[in-house]
């Protein structure tokens, strides 16, 4: 999901202002502004190491828009309970070059492992009909 | 939160519209999808600019100027009026039809329509 904060505490994940679809944006190109936070299952304890990569791109198709790619450290088990790994990616830093539909997709070890959507929207602008300026920065329209 | 400093010279547009900028006055390692501030030292400007591409071998980074965004430099890294240019939202529209149908020892429970 999509986020305003998150952190990792002894395995534990806590995510602040979770769950973003929507990125208004007065003008673009403009920055993310939200990190990723995630879970995803460990299905081989015996793995110590996973390859996590993110692609976000136009759901209408063509290239990336962004990428991030990192590694994951993880201490081996030698037992059978389950284990959830937590991740962030801190997407602060990189941006949509348009307005649109992007698919923002997850892959660990090549294999996707998640997905979400989220729309970067253009705020009316200043002076638009249905409020002005400050009003429409502080609540846009859903 | 600290943007890569990029030094544009703003006429050096391509006709495809992008910046091209020399990775020598890039203060930090970009790549596509990063936004940086592209600054003007000689007009004393700055604007947000994605990088669309970097060309290693050539030694360029190519960039789209949010042209909207620019302003004077006021030689700080932070972007400006951040909480007026942003507004990161959830929508969601959500009927829990189940859990209004349900009984709780007599008391009814109602989720009515949620937006946020």
């Amino acid at each position: 999901m999509l986020c305003d904060a998150a952190s990792v505490r002894e395995g534990l994940l806590s995510v602040l202002g979770a769950g973003i679809t929507v990125v208004w944006r007065e003008s673009f190109p403009a920055p993310l502004f939200a990190d990723l936070a995630a879970q995803f299952e460990r299905l081989d304890v015996a793995a110590s190491r996973y390859d996590v990569s993110i692609s976000a791109r136009p759901v209408e198709g063509g290239e990336s828009v962004f990428n991030a790619e990192l590694q994951l450290q993880v201490e081996a088990r030698d037992d059978d309970r389950p284990q959830m790994i937590p991740l962030i990616v801190p997407l602060r830093d990189v941006g949509v070059p348009g307005p649109g539909s992007y698919i923002l997709e997850v892959f660990v070890d090549k294999v996707v492992r998640g997905s979400l959507r989220f729309d970067a929207v253009l705020m009316p602008p200043a002076g638009h009909e249905e409020g002005n300026a400050r009003a429409v920065s502080a609540t846009p329209p859903l | 939160m600290k943007l890569p400093r990029v030094e544009v010279d703003l006429n050096a547009i391509g006709a495809d519209g992008l910046l091209r900028v020399p990775l020598s006055r890039v203060d930090d390692k970009v790549r596509r999808g990063d936004v940086v501030n592209a600054v003007e030292t000689d007009d004393g400007i700055r604007a947000w600019a994605y990088v669309s591409r970097v060309d290693e071998r050539a030694g360029y980074a190519f960039l789209i100027m949010n042209w909207e965004s620019m302003r004077d430099d006021d030689g700080t890294e932070a972007l400006p009026n951040y909480h007026a240019n942003v507004s990161n939202r959830a929508v969601a529209a959500i009927q829990n039809s189940a859990a209004a149908r349900s009984d709780v020892r007599e008391s009814r429970v109602s989720y009515g329509r949620y937006t946020a």
